[in-house]
């Protein structure tokens, strides 16, 4: 009985339990308080702008596409009017071709990679299981490589000025959102394409977390893919022909 | 009086687990809160800036087309053909088949450094808005390829050597934030090379040459 009577030491350890329960439970309620809802608020709000600013960009695009197929009709019209223009318009048409504003098809291949559907074991890496950015710029960097004259993620069209970004756990392409499952479609020889992607010592990292974790990416030969045109803009702002020789 | 120690003990041992639980549990947590809500803002934060500057071009470049639109209206032969000539040098630049000069920054790094680093230095200038790209005299083009050997890296078929300067032409200030930000490309290579002497700078006048290799077309078609 003697064991359990009230002591000194035990009350002073008794208070300083209470205390320490007290402050830590006021502090993960003060937290809890002052984070979410502020958040929360703040992130609706950019989530709505982000939306917003989508829905723009895509009449936006669609008034650009609307307007170099007007522009194309005038040239032609031009052109019929005045031989002399013929030349000229033929080396546009060729440049806007090789610029990727203009849909084109071809033997090729398809290549999709897509988030793991096994689920994490416990204690596992979870970005083992996902598409990064970087991943599928490699795809796209090999499949330059392998000679691709044409190439298009999901619906975007990869020209000069497209980065493969990432933001957090977004890809951005060409400005614009992407999500799982990404195909990459490209045009050109297939089998020297399909050739250096299978190469033992190409995407080996791809390859492994296919085979470990079940990242999802294939290759397939096609006899025709087809590739969209760019909708996004073409900025020329900064530079001028340079003219000092 | 030994009953009495044990349980002391036994407390002393239950109360401090238990502190230690709900630190740890703490700390955590607010580990985890920070982290996704920090990220996700800061995210929504750059995915929002892309869609203001993406959408800004969309505008400038609309406009652009409504006035070659209308010089065709005039029906006037010259203006007809100015028309053309100006669009066909807007798509020379973007292809990389005019030499050209402008505004920009130079990123000078002294020694090698691997392909996926070039390819991420690369990659960070076309989404800052570059216009034209340059590496130690060579023209990036969309279909541009680096590669690496043992001795070094290729790009497009023609070894460069270090130190390698890439050039590009574009809103000066813009492109130097981009590359020069926390976390940011150049950030990371001065931490992956910590002996590396790696400088950026803005520049007023840049000139990036035309491009040399041979992409074309053999095997895609217009598909209309």
């Amino acid at each position: 009985m003697s064991a359990w009577r009230i002591n000194r030491w035990t009350v002073a350890l008794g208070i300083v339990g209470l205390i320490l329960g007290i402050v830590l439970s006021m502090r993960w309620k003060a937290q809890a308080q002052n984070t979410v809802p502020v958040e929360a608020g703040v992130r609706s709000s950019a989530a709505a702008s982000i939306k917003r600013l989508e829905e723009e960009q895509k009449s936006l695009r669609a008034r650009l596409t609307e307007l170099q197929k007007e522009l194309e009709l005038y040239q032609g019209i031009a052109v019929a009017r005045n031989d002399s223009l013929a030349e000229i318009a033929q080396d546009l048409d060729n440049q806007r071709i090789l610029a990727g504003l203009v849909p084109m098809k071809g033997p090729g291949v398809k290549v999709v990679l897509d988030d793991s559907t096994k689920s994490p074991a416990p204690g596992d890496d979870l970005s083992n299981y996902i598409v990064h950015e970087y991943q599928l710029r490699d795809v796209v960097n090999l499949l330059w490589e392998g000679g691709a004259e044409a190439m298009s993620l999901n619906n975007e069209r990869i020209v000069g000025s497209t980065s493969i970004y990432c933001v957090g756990s977004t890809i951005l392409v060409n400005n614009t959102r992407l999500s799982p499952p990404y195909e990459i479609a490209a045009i050109g020889n297939a089998a020297s394409m399909e050739n250096l992607l299978n190469r033992s010592t190409s995407l080996t990292k791809i390859k492994s977390l296919a085979r470990q974790y079940g990242l999802q990416f294939r290759i397939q030969r096609a006899k025709e893919v087809t590739v969209v045109a760019y909708e996004g803009p073409l900025t020329v702002k900064y530079s001028t022909q340079n003219t000092v020789k | 009086m030994f009953r009495q120690r044990s349980a002391q003990v036994y407390l002393t041992i239950f109360c401090f687990l238990i502190g230690l639980g709900v630190i740890m549990q703490l700390r955590t947590q607010s580990r985890t809160v920070k982290d996704t809500q920090a990220q996700s803002s800061v995210e929504q934060a750059q995915v929002l800036s892309n869609l203001v500057d993406s959408n800004a071009d969309l505008n400038r470049e609309i406009r652009s087309l409504e006035d070659q639109l209308a010089s065709f209206k005039q029906t006037s032969g010259q203006s007809e053909l100015d028309t053309i000539v100006a669009e066909l040098n807007r798509m020379k630049i973007i292809n990389g088949r005019i030499e050209v000069s402008g505004q920009g920054v130079e990123i000078w790094i002294d020694r090698r450094i691997t392909v996926l680093d070039m390819q991420d230095l690369i990659n960070e200038l076309r989404n800052a808005g570059a216009e034209a790209i340059g590496v130690n005299g060579q023209r990036i083009i969309m279909a541009s390829v680096v590669k690496e050997d043992k001795e070094g890296l290729i790009i497009d078929d023609i070894r460069i050597s270090p130190p390698y300067i890439l050039t590009a032409i574009g809103n000066s200030d813009t492109l130097e934030r981009a590359v020069e930000r926390k976390g940011g490309v150049t950030q990371i290579l001065r931490y992956n090379h910590p002996e590396a002497v790696i400088s950026v700078s803005k520049e007023t006048h840049l000139v990036i040459p035309i491009y040399q290799g041979t992409f074309g077309m053999n095997y895609a078609t217009v598909a209309k």
